[in-house]
């Protein structure tokens, strides 16, 4: 049941419907059949028609004697008609002898085929149901045995028209008989009529092969449409079944991320997205790491300065001197003061992604921005750093929120800034090349190690060896850079200077 | 008196540990971090030392490294702010003999210090039977050398699990809670998880396994704590 259910999915199912129903313009086909056959029977009609006309030519001037001879003549022509002469009352006057069963031997017959009474079989029934339904037809063997004929092909004849009848035999094969009358005028009266008569199986054989044909292409088109959904069940369906399992496996009962995608090496569009979703499950599966790594990382970097304030406080309760008492305050307070500092960063950086998308933009003019910025930090800095700003030649727009250019440029001069001694320079300069707009901020400072470069912008990363620890530095001024000029669409690299000192440049996109 | 030296990259840190172990008479050495505890330490080796982990230039993975490679014996403590390095810290790699999580009481480094030398003093002395050796079944406590025997051989626990394993030997069968355990293992700070109690027994099996792998005396009951299974 498992296995069978598997094999029909749904699309499975779809698609089996679908190819099924093209199979099944064929049959439509076999419908078509009934006008050809009318066709045929026309076509026999007239036929018959003309030799009636031929009889009736034959024995207009001496009935008797002509018909005699020509009886047999004809005979050996047509071999499948039978002429009757019949009176006004219907007696038969003149009969060329009943037909022989010319076609008997021929084994041939195509509704003897096992296939085409399968077919039948099975078909019989739907077709009656869309065919109309057509007259019974009556018997035409008591007729044949009567001597007196007054079918309504005679009546037709016999008031100066033509009739046409069609009859059964009881004969074994159920021959369809054709009757046509046409009538004999003498002297302006009708005299008589000339019958003939003629079996359907010519007709009936050829539609019967047709029928067979259709019904074999049909069977061999039943058994391709099969294969052909299952060839595309197992390269559509299987793949999809595979991916379901995975996708279902991916998160544990917590919404955990746990497994992944295992991709695909299909060329298809199912292999595409086999590969979308693992590209899609490895950024999430990423983006949770560092998520982790932050969460841990934060309680890390709050953990020292709890140290320092939960033993500071400790001490005060054990010192009396007012100058160490006022030693361990100030420790508890400038701790304090560091966690809130960490707790404003962190709370900013996890908010940056959120809202820089959603935060309104406007056209900002970085050459006057970069003047006010450096003014400030001359006027802050005044008796320790010097600034130098090189601006761009022409006017310069970068679409961003100001604060947010702000913070990235304060952060960068702040970080400059706490490497540059007394008396240090720093120079900044603001440059336009292919719709990008450069900042650089250059101190010259130690530099940064080659082993950092890689890292310099991680969270919570700090590396100041020849400094005590500074409280305003937490390891995230950097990554807040980062986050904005990338949030922009921007980009943002740390160096070296060959001169001594580090670069960091600032590319965002410019109007 | 005994030397002590205190490695912390985070002044206010090291400043404090070390005014409060100097009020409680010891002569403490400071450094910012271990490069600098390293030349230091070529000169004379202090008697316990005290590490932070996260340092710049060496941190205190490095430096336990290179003082286990010249001395197997000096006590050393670690500051840790990540739970993580834990078990790095006290496995085989590194063998440090005892840390204290961040934040920790100031009370309790002083205790583990004053334990830690008073092991090192009675290691030194020549080991002589004591009334308060305790023996339950193969398990041998010597809690004046804070030594641990199980079937004739001697285990290493830290100073914490020494304390907590000998609460749960005392009344064998009973069972202790974690906050029954956290008093024992740390008698002078509050502020200890729970979670850390059963990182300590984690470990403690660990340390049994390794002489006896099929060890199973400490039972942990679901909802209520540990007990010594005899």
């Amino acid at each position: 049941m498992g296995r069978l259910t598997r094999l029909f999915s749904r699309i499975s199912l779809r698609l089996m419907l679908f190819n099924l129903l093209l199979v099944f313009l064929p049959v439509a086909g076999v419908l078509l059949l009934d006008f050809y056959e009318q066709h045929l029977e026309r076509a026999q009609i007239q036929s018959m028609f003309r030799q009636a006309r031929l009889i009736v030519a034959l024995i207009q001037t001496d009935p008797q004697s002509r018909f005699e001879k020509a009886a047999p003549l004809l005979r050996q022509l047509v071999s499948d008609q039978r002429f009757r002469v019949v009176t006004t009352d219907g007696r038969v006057l003149l009969d060329s002898g009943p037909l022989r069963d010319v076609d008997q031997e021929e084994s041939t017959n195509p509704q003897k085929n096992w296939l085409y009474r399968f077919g039948a079989a099975v078909l019989k029934k739907p077709l009656q149901w869309i065919r109309p339904v057509t007259r019974p037809l009556t018997s035409s063997d008591a007729y044949e045995r009567s001597g007196v004929l007054r079918g309504s092909e005679i009546q037709d004849a016999l008031v100066g028209q033509r009739g046409v009848e069609k009859r059964v035999s009881s004969q074994p094969d159920r021959q369809v008989m054709l009757y046509t009358a046409v009538p004999v005028f003498r002297g302006g009266r009708v005299a008589g009529a000339v019958l003939v008569s003629q079996s359907t199986d010519d007709i009936r054989e050829e539609l019967h092969e047709v029928r067979l044909a259709v019904f074999r292409i049909f069977m061999i088109s039943v058994v391709l449409a099969c294969i052909l959904t299952l060839m595309v069940s197992t390269t559509i369906v299987q793949p999809l079944r595979q991916l379901r399992k995975e996708a279902g496996e991916i998160l544990d009962r917590r919404g955990r991320l746990r497994g992944r995608f295992k991709g695909s090496s299909k060329h298809d569009e199912i292999g595409d997205l086999a590969r979308a979703l693992e590209r899609l499950t490895h950024r999430v599966e990423q983006h949770q790491q560092l998520a982790e790594a932050f969460a841990s990382d934060v309680s890390h970097e709050f953990k020292n300065p709890l140290a320092s304030i939960r033993m500071a406080t400790e001490m005060l309760a054990q010192v009396d001197s007012p100058a160490e008492r006022a030693r361990f305050l100030r420790v508890a307070e400038s701790e304090i003061a560091r966690m809130e500092n960490l707790l404003a960063q962190v709370r900013e950086i996890t908010m940056i992604d959120a809202e820089i998308q959603n935060e309104e933009r406007a056209p900002v003019d970085l050459n006057a921005l970069l003047q006010r910025i450096v003014e400030g930090f001359r006027l802050r800095e005044r008796d320790r750093v010097s600034f130098d700003l090189d601006i761009a030649p022409s006017s310069l727009t970068v679409v961003a929120s100001e604060d947010r250019l702000i913070q990235v440029f304060e952060n960068l001069l702040d970080n400059a800034v706490s490497f540059t001694s007394t008396g240090g320079h720093i120079a900044v300069s603001v440059a336009h090349a292919d719709k990008t707009a450069h900042v650089s901020v250059h101190d010259r400072g130690p530099g940064i190690p080659e082993e950092h470069l890689g890292k310099i912008f991680d969270r919570f990363f700090t590396y100041r060896p020849d400094e005590q620890k500074n409280h305003r530095h937490t390891g995230l001024g950097l990554s807040i850079v980062k986050t904005i000029v990338e949030g922009y669409g921007g980009s943002v690299h740390a160096g070296n200077q060959p001169e001594g000192g580090a670069v960091f440049e600032v590319r965002l996109p410019a109007q | 008196m005994a030397s002590i030296a205190v490695v912390d990259d985070e002044a206010n840190i090291r400043e404090t540990v070390e005014f409060a172990l100097r009020r409680e008479g010891y002569d403490v050495q400071s450094y910012p971090d271990g490069l600098e505890a390293w030349s230091a330490f070529q000169n004379a080796l202090p008697e316990v030392v005290i590490l932070d982990i996260l340092m710049p230039r060496m941190d205190g993975l490095e430096l336990c490294r290179k003082l286990r490679s010249v001395s197997d014996t000096v006590p050393i403590i670690f500051l840790t702010s990540r739970d993580d390095e834990i078990d790095r810290v006290l496995g085989l790699e590194l063998g440090a003999d005892d840390y204290l999580g961040k934040p920790f009481s100031m009370r309790e480094l002083v205790a583990r210090v004053r334990v830690m030398l008073r092991r090192a003093a009675r290691r030194a002395e020549t080991p002589r039977d004591d009334d308060k050796l305790l023996r339950v079944g193969s398990l041998e406590l010597d809690p004046a050398r804070f030594i641990v025997r199980w079937k004739g051989q001697q285990i290493d626990l830290t100073v914490t699990e020494f304390l907590m394993l000998q609460a749960l030997v005392r009344h064998p069968g009973h069972v202790k809670t974690r906050v029954q355990l956290t008093r024992e293992g740390y008698p002078h700070d509050n502020y200890v998880s729970e979670r850390t109690i059963d990182s300590h027994v984690k470990r403690i099996r660990k340390k049994f396994e390794t002489v006896e792998p099929q060890f199973d005396r400490i039972d942990t009951v679901y909802g209520m704590g540990y007990r010594w299974v005899v």
